[in-house]
């Protein structure tokens, strides 16, 4: 399959001997092309590391990385991609659409009236003549993403995109990445810390933790295979007994660890204890309580 | 690519005005206030002889060519290069551009339109010490002096005071793109590029130039001073000193900016950009 990024035990270390710094270990990774990829991570994981290593902004210590299964990552490849990488980084004495004019001339591209419309697309055509020094950091981040869609990228790398947006403009955002995705076709590497976005955004994502991959797969698979089963029993203490080790206390019932086909027999053995159960569901976790179980916190 | 490269950075040069200005504008206009002020002066001082009433429009034009040959002045150019090669890591902006164009490319432009901004700044400078001289024969009566050179001997004497200032200008703007690589900040590559002139130009100052060896053209200084009294003497000037100088202080001068330049651009192409 056709890959939008890929890493072969790509590592990477700041510093030598006790003290060096593993930012990022080993890690094999695969993004396929099309869709939103959301890489996760607690601060320290790896994920900024893992994107400017993509966009050759910093050398691995060990491995390789492919974008677009280009064999190098140089010029030609790299103008195929649009990146935003951290807070944005701007020149405050431009105006928007001087420093949309910059980064075009520097990308070798050119096409009439493009900078006015990445301005509209990201809401900003009202601000296009004022300098980026006086923009807040909503409008700094939109700019940004103007400057990374200016040439029509295939592959858009995107690191925390939501960052000081308020409500209204993380909406807009998500509504945006969607639309790139579903009408222009593009591809988008997304990094987050904020769990419900990636949630409600993504298609795919990877979790890292100590710049190890812990976890990836598609979001309904990652949410639908760890579920919980939910029962509302009186008394509790009882049926945490017959559960041993699969069960824990969970609001005013016990939440189980159990496979869907063990549900029916479960029930059955509850009820033969004299045990009055009220209600029965099925409780799917966020993908926060995955995030967090997965990467030492605590999920439930 | 190096070509798109500069056509950013031109235009990111000519958005900066305010910067542009005190860079490039300011040793000009420095020149022609400083012409017109001593000018003025002299004509009006009581003690001046008959020699005082002559000027020299040709030579006046060479003095406005050399003037970014002073140590202290440099430290305007000097500035402007910061701003070129430094600003990317004040402003954090290499992670934007790095993604469209290469490296390489992308310091080599910035070394171009660094020198395109200093050539028009030298000849706007030699104009206004011109300037000068006009403003001495119109407006204070002064008596022009031509020399007897011919047309060919005047364009060569502005060409090699032209290139004595450019090459001096330029290896100084080497050496700031070497600071600012290694240290990646802004003041670092103003203060220590300006401090190790300073430093240079003291030691050379030891030197007396009618008897000093070759080696003395390694000094940035001697090298840019004996290109100007190489101009002066094609204009036939009997009191040139330091001539024999000229051309291995070129060569010099050169092989400073080549040094410091390539050096840039391979720790550049390597270098981690973790943060900026």
């Amino acid at each position: 399959m056709s890959a939008a990024l890929e890493t072969f035990g790509l590592g990477k270390s700041y510093g030598s001997g006790a003290g060096a710094v593993h930012a990022l270990q080993a890690l094999d990774l695969s993004i396929p092309r099309g869709g939103v990829y959301g890489i996760l991570g607690p601060n320290g994981a790896g994920k900024s590391t893992l994107l400017r290593l993509a966009l050759g902004l910093i050398n691995p210590s060990r491995g390789t990385v492919r974008l677009l299964d280009a064999e190098k990552t140089d010029t030609a490849v790299l103008r195929r991609v649009g990146a935003m990488i951290e807070a944005p980084s701007l020149y405050p004495f431009l105006t928007a659409a001087d420093m949309l004019r910059v980064f075009a001339r520097m990308s070798g591209f050119a096409e009439t009236g493009r900078e006015a419309a990445v301005l509209e697309r990201v809401g900003l055509t009202e601000a296009a003549h004022r300098r980026a020094r006086t923009f807040s950091m909503g409008m700094r981040q939109r700019l940004a993403l103007a400057a990374a869609l200016l040439h029509r990228p295939e592959l858009l790398i995107l690191d925390e995109p939501t960052n000081g947006l308020d409500p209204a403009g993380i909406q807009e955002m998500r509504i945006l990445i969607r639309d790139l995705v579903d009408r222009d076709g593009v591809t988008i590497i997304l990094s987050s810390h904020l769990l419900d976005e990636v949630e409600k955004v993504c298609d795919r994502v990877a979790i890292l933790d100590h710049g190890r991959l812990i976890a990836e797969g598609a979001v309904a698979d990652l949410v639908g295979g760890h579920g919980l089963f939910y029962l509302d029993v009186s008394p509790v203490e009882a049926a945490l007994a017959i559960l041993g080790p699969r069960g824990k206390r969970h609001r005013e019932g016990v939440a189980a660890e159990i496979s869907r086909e063990e549900a029916p027999a479960l029930i059955r053995q509850l009820v033969a204890a004299n045990i009055a159960v009220t209600e029965a569901r099925w409780l799917a976790p966020t993908l926060e309580e995955i995030f967090l179980s997965r990467t030492g916190g605590d999920g439930t | 690519m190096i070509l798109d490269a500069l056509r950013s950075e031109i235009l990111k040069l000519t958005k900066n005005r305010w910067s542009m200005f005190w860079a490039f504008g300011f040793v000009p206009l420095f020149t022609l206030a400083m012409g017109v002020l001593v000018e003025t002066f002299v004509r009006s001082s009581a003690s001046a002889g008959p020699l005082a009433n002559v000027t020299a429009p040709l030579n006046s034009a060479l003095d406005g060519l050399s003037a970014f040959n002073n140590v202290f002045l440099q430290i305007f150019p000097i500035a402007g290069a910061a701003i070129l090669f430094a600003g990317e890591y004040r402003w954090e902006t290499w992670r934007a551009i790095l993604p469209r164009n290469e490296r390489s490319a992308v310091l080599l432009a910035k070394l171009i339109a660094f020198a395109l901004a200093v050539a028009a700044g030298i000849l706007l400078s030699g104009f206004f010490g011109w300037l000068v001289a006009v403003y001495d024969l119109i407006v204070l009566g002064a008596t022009p002096h031509w020399p007897r050179a011919g047309a060919g001997d005047v364009i060569l004497a502005l060409f090699i005071a032209f290139g004595g200032s450019f090459l001096q200008v330029m290896a100084s703007a080497a050496l700031v793109m070497f600071t600012a690589i290694v240290s990646r900040a802004m003041i670092a590559s103003i203060i220590a590029p300006f401090m190790i002139l300073i430093a240079l130009a003291l030691a050379a100052s030891r030197i007396r130039l009618p008897g000093a060896d070759l080696s003395a053209a390694g000094f940035p200084s001697i090298a840019g001073t004996s290109i100007d009294q190489m101009a002066r003497a094609t204009l036939g000037d009997p009191d040139a000193i330091g001539v024999h100088l000229a051309v291995p202080g070129a060569g010099a001068l050169l092989l400073w900016c080549i040094v410091l330049a390539v050096g840039a651009l391979l720790l550049f192409s390597r270098q981690d950009l973790s943060r900026e």
